[in-house]
């Protein structure tokens, strides 16, 4: 019996910290553009660890800016930015009710979906392809100089 | 019943060279097959692998994942392979954090000992 609420709470608090999460993921890119009014995000220096030390984008790089542009209104540049930025919005928005309603109601729902193992594949296979696109392209359209200077090394 | 671990045993070194050489697109595979282990492992669904390819390779979502495989998923495998269990979610927070490659080594250097 104590095992079983042991489980619970641990569940619980789970929960509670997938919907801070979702919050920070939300909200974060908002008040960076509210202090965005010199449109500094687009030359800043990326606090990503592998842009920092290879200068390449790793698969998750550009999803902040992505969400800060849709903020904006600006969905062509929110895509351009990353492709599953507004996926990231959708997802945690819906993360949001789901968990909060898991919370009230005490049940739990969409388990088989989030654990899918045919829709991991799906998705790691969209993200790699995306990626590799993107790695294609970024490539052709930089310089070395251009890549070392999004890079801490110069 | 319990689960049958499936195999993935790879050198930590190997899984750092080629998440540098490959821009990141290893940890994507990387990340599905360490959820699968990790899971197997536990008899229970401990990382939800469609959250796990987003939460594991972008930064700074990553450390949802460090933290739950620190937290929940390792310890089993220390039991498994006849350590103590311990907690690592501190550590590969700090890590996932500021080097994600080296949290990744930790992680893959425990999955290895699980084929010994």
């Amino acid at each position: 019996m104590i095992l079983i609420n042991s489980i619970n709470n641990t569940r619980k608090i789970r929960k509670i910290y997938g919907i801070i999460g979702a919050l920070l993921v939300l909200v974060i890119p908002y008040i960076i553009m509210l202090h965005n009014s010199n449109s500094h995000l687009e030359t800043a220096q990326s606090l990503c660890p592998f842009k920092m030390l290879t200068g390449f984008p790793c698969p998750g790089c550009g999803i902040t800016k992505s969400i800060i542009f849709l903020y904006e209104g600006n969905i062509s540049k929110s895509l351009y930015y990353h492709l599953f930025g507004p996926f990231v919005v959708v997802f945690s928005i819906v993360s949001i009710i789901v968990l909060t309603t898991e919370l009230i109601t005490k049940k739990e729902y969409f388990q088989r979906i989030l654990f899918s193992t045919k829709l991991a594949y799906f998705l790691g296979g969209t993200l790699a392809v995306y990626h590799l696109t993107r790695l294609i392209y970024f490539v052709s359209t930089n310089s070395v100089d251009d890549i070392l200077r999004q890079s801490i090394w110069k | 019943m319990a689960q049958v671990i499936p195999e993935f045993k790879t050198d930590p070194l190997v899984v750092l060279i080629l998440g540098i050489i490959t821009c990141g697109l290893y940890l994507i595979y990387w990340n599905i097959k360490v959820a699968e282990v990790i899971n197997a492992a536990n008899d229970r669904e401990v990382i939800s692998q469609p959250i796990a390819i987003f939460a594991g390779c972008c930064y700074p979502v990553n450390l949802y994942f460090y933290y739950l495989a620190g937290k929940d998923g390792l310890p089993r495998i220390h039991e498994i392979t006849g350590q103590t269990a311990k907690d690592q979610s501190t550590l590969l927070l700090v890590l996932g954090f500021f080097c994600p490659m080296v949290a990744a080594m930790i992680v893959q250097g425990d999955i290895n000992k699980l084929y010994k």
